[in-house]
């Protein structure tokens, strides 16, 4: 390959890498990337790295509030589909109960199976066209919650069908049934923003010109016989499932928001103490009371206030961060 | 809080006048004879920082064949700050040389 080849493959690379910046630190950049072509020498190795550096940490930090902003919605499908799909599905009952023979049955549970396993890709995948396409705040924000929203509905598919696990104390032979569940908390918990990150790099919005600032994007248990079973949200009480939202959502999503530069200080504050006082407010009661099971109600009355709080709370944020990108771009 | 190398030099090079990120790197590179050639992301970067402590200010911005070029310039008080840290420095390289003309 020709040094002249090497560098105007450089200085592509560096362009593409610019999507994630504001629209004036982008301009910028581009201008520094010709400025660097139109003197002879391009850009070293390193100075391209550095600036594809500065594209990743900025579309990172453009991500952050689309997906924290994406937990209302999210938390809502976790627990609607949780209650449609116990009440009507009921996958504990039909194993044990209705003959798995039953064609009608089998077929129903195969076209979720496949609804599933077909929704989630196509949902992120038309949450992320949809959102490269229109290029602006409001759809991306709209993407990242479709796709948050598929992503919960199949983890809501997940904890019923885990429900007898956790239902459960945890005891060492139960740590080999819950590692493959926290693996793919995890897997979805890191992959789902490393996923926007990798295709926003891959396909990168066309640059903009024109640009007026520095930089904007500063980017559910009772009588079965009476009604829904409950039986699925009081094993959400268990302190093991309590362990691993804690580990894999809660908290990073509060660490995201302390990265966030959408945020004031007081904001974070308050979605830490929000995400995270209820966590330990049902530990402690389940260690004052030595029932890892909780008793039924006083526990559940505990969730969902705590649920009606964290959901007060993100969309509080999520209307932070729209107000934020309605500003107008020569404000501030 | 002392500036760091990079932030000293960009303070020096924009004593000379205003000038836009490409230009500020050249600059750099030939006051320092090549020993210095700061990359983009701490480039702008510290001109970020330096920005919000006010010690540079964008100075104007101008399109150059479809290339736009933001200018930075020193503030009063960045003048001053680099007067101080330069005299620091001075003081510090003049204490070192003493040093070692004595060894």
């Amino acid at each position: 390959m020709t040094q002249n080849r090497v560098t105007r493959n450089r200085a592509r690379i560096a362009r593409w890498s610019c999507g994630g910046l504001g629209p004036a630190r982008r301009a910028e950049i581009l201008g520094h990337i010709d400025d660097a072509e139109a003197a002879g020498v391009g850009l070293s190795r390193t100075e391209t790295l550095s600036i594809c550096a500065m594209g990743a940490r900025a579309r990172t930090i453009a991500e952050l509030p689309s997906l924290v902003a994406a937990l209302p919605l999210a938390l809502l499908a976790f627990v609607a589909y949780g209650y449609v799909y116990s009440e009507h599905f009921a996958p504990w009952d039909l194993m044990e109960e209705i003959p798995s023979t039953d064609p009608k049955i089998a077929a129903l549970r195969s076209a979720a199976e496949l609804a599933w396993v077909v929704v989630l890709p196509l949902g992120l995948y038309a949450g992320w066209r949809a959102a490269r396409r229109v290029r602006r705040h409001a759809y991306r924000l709209a993407g990242a919650y479709v796709a948050a929203v598929l992503v919960m509905v199949g983890q809501a598919r997940l904890f019923i069908e885990r429900t007898e696990w956790f239902a459960q104390p945890l005891e060492p032979s139960h740590v080999d049934a819950v590692s493959p569940y926290s693996a793919s908390m995890l897997a979805i918990a890191v992959g789902l923003p490393a996923m926007f990150i990798i295709l926003d790099a891959l396909f990168p919005a066309p640059a903009q010109t024109a640009p007026t600032r520095v930089d904007d994007h500063r980017s559910d248990p009772a009588d079965p016989a009476s009604g829904p079973d409950l039986t699925a949200l009081l094993a959400l009480a268990t302190p093991g499932l309590f362990v691993v939202i804690a580990a894999l959502w809660v908290l990073p999503f509060t660490a995201l928001t302390w990265l966030s530069d959408s945020f004031s200080r007081r904001q974070k504050m308050t979605a830490t103490i929000v995400a995270v006082a209820p966590l330990l407010l049902v530990l402690a009661y389940v260690v004052a009371t030595g029932d890892p099971d909780g008793d039924g109600l006083s526990v559940i009355g505990l969730l969902l206030a705590a649920t009606a709080l964290q959901l007060a709370t993100w969309l509080w944020l999520a209307g932070t961060v729209l107000r934020l990108h309605r500003t107008p771009p020569d404000r501030g | 809080m002392k500036l760091n190398e990079q932030r000293f030099l960009i303070l020096t090079a924009l004593a000379g006048g205003a000038l836009h990120g490409y230009g500020l790197v050249a600059e750099i590179a030939e006051l320092t004879d090549g020993r210095e050639r700061p990359r983009p992301g701490a480039l702008y970067h510290g001109l970020d920082k330096l920005t919000e402590q006010g010690l540079v200010h964008v100075d104007r911005e101008a399109v150059v064949d479809g290339r736009l070029r933001r200018y930075y310039a020193l503030t009063t008080e960045g003048r001053q700050r680099l007067a101080t840290e330069a005299n620091q420095r001075q003081t510090t390289a003049q204490l070192a040389i003493g040093r070692l003309g004595t060894v």
